[in-house]
């Protein structure tokens, strides 16, 4: 079984919002596994905002495609694509965590969680715009 | 998202967390989480048995409720997260500041 879900919104978290009921119910249709459903949605989440919010500034008026491809249920290949400045997920540093309970905030936990949970993370830059693309598998679990 | 405070007769916060705590979830409850939680300076109990879903801005929630207690003075323990979660709060090393524990009664005495 292969599908596919595609959308492209404008850099504006109202249409995020909109996104996720629908994102949430073509995993369910094809009844992805949970690990994989709960990647999925986290790399959406962190990848997407992160473009709206850091890549375009909080403008309006840009856009963000996202292509999800699922093999069966234990695999999803997600590509996000956008047109803001160059930006690697690859080669952020990962956050501090040495001493959580200092500071305002831990920068890159996003990205970090993403890089983490995925089984890759590639990155592109092309016609000037990012094209970043994750591979999400099944997650090794602890016996219950 | 629901935030539910759990009324005690003793010195502990405790409040239950259930949903999703996405970017959305945040907004819609992230103030009164402060307010019910870090505002009070307490001992806190999180409980997370009923959360499905984690993302970034909301271990950053947690994060910030830990961060305001501990400069009070007080600890927090979450409480039972469920296995996807859980990964999450690791993942993020969460566990390294706010200890995990399966039940209320094992985050009482780890606060005691």
């Amino acid at each position: 079984m292969t599908a596919t879900f595609t959308r492209t919104l404008r850099s504006d978290p109202r249409e995020f919002e909109q996104l996720l009921p629908e994102l949430a119910a073509f995993l369910a249709l094809h009844h992805v596994e949970a690990s994989v459903t709960y990647v999925v949605q986290l790399a959406v989440e962190e990848l997407i905002l992160n473009v709206m919010k850091h890549g375009y500034h909080g403008e309006t008026g840009h856009s963000v495609t996202m292509k999800l491809d699922l093999a069966g249920a234990n695999e999803a290949t997600l590509e996000v694509e956008d047109e803001a400045e160059a930006f690697d997920p690859r080669t952020t540093p990962e956050p501090d965590f040495d001493d959580m309970l200092r500071g305002d905030r831990v920068g890159g936990l996003g990205v970090h969680l993403v890089r983490s949970l995925s089984a890759s993370l590639d990155y592109r830059r092309d016609s000037n715009r990012n094209h970043v693309r994750v591979r999400i598998l099944p997650l090794p679990m602890p016996p219950a | 998202m629901e935030l539910s405070i759990i009324q005690r007769p003793d010195e502990f916060t405790q409040v239950e967390l259930a949903g999703r705590l996405d970017a959305v979830g945040v907004q819609e409850v992230a103030t009164r989480f402060q307010g019910a939680t870090a505002a009070r300076g307490r001992p806190t109990i999180i409980d997370l048995s009923h959360l499905e879903f984690i993302a970034s801005l909301g271990l950053g929630m947690l994060l910030t409720c830990a961060r305001s207690l501990h400069n009070r003075g007080a600890r927090v323990v979450i409480v039972n997260p469920q296995p996807l979660v859980e990964k999450a709060l690791e993942t993020a090393h969460m566990n390294s500041v706010i200890p995990v524990v399966k039940s209320v009664q094992e985050a009482e005495a780890a606060l005691t």
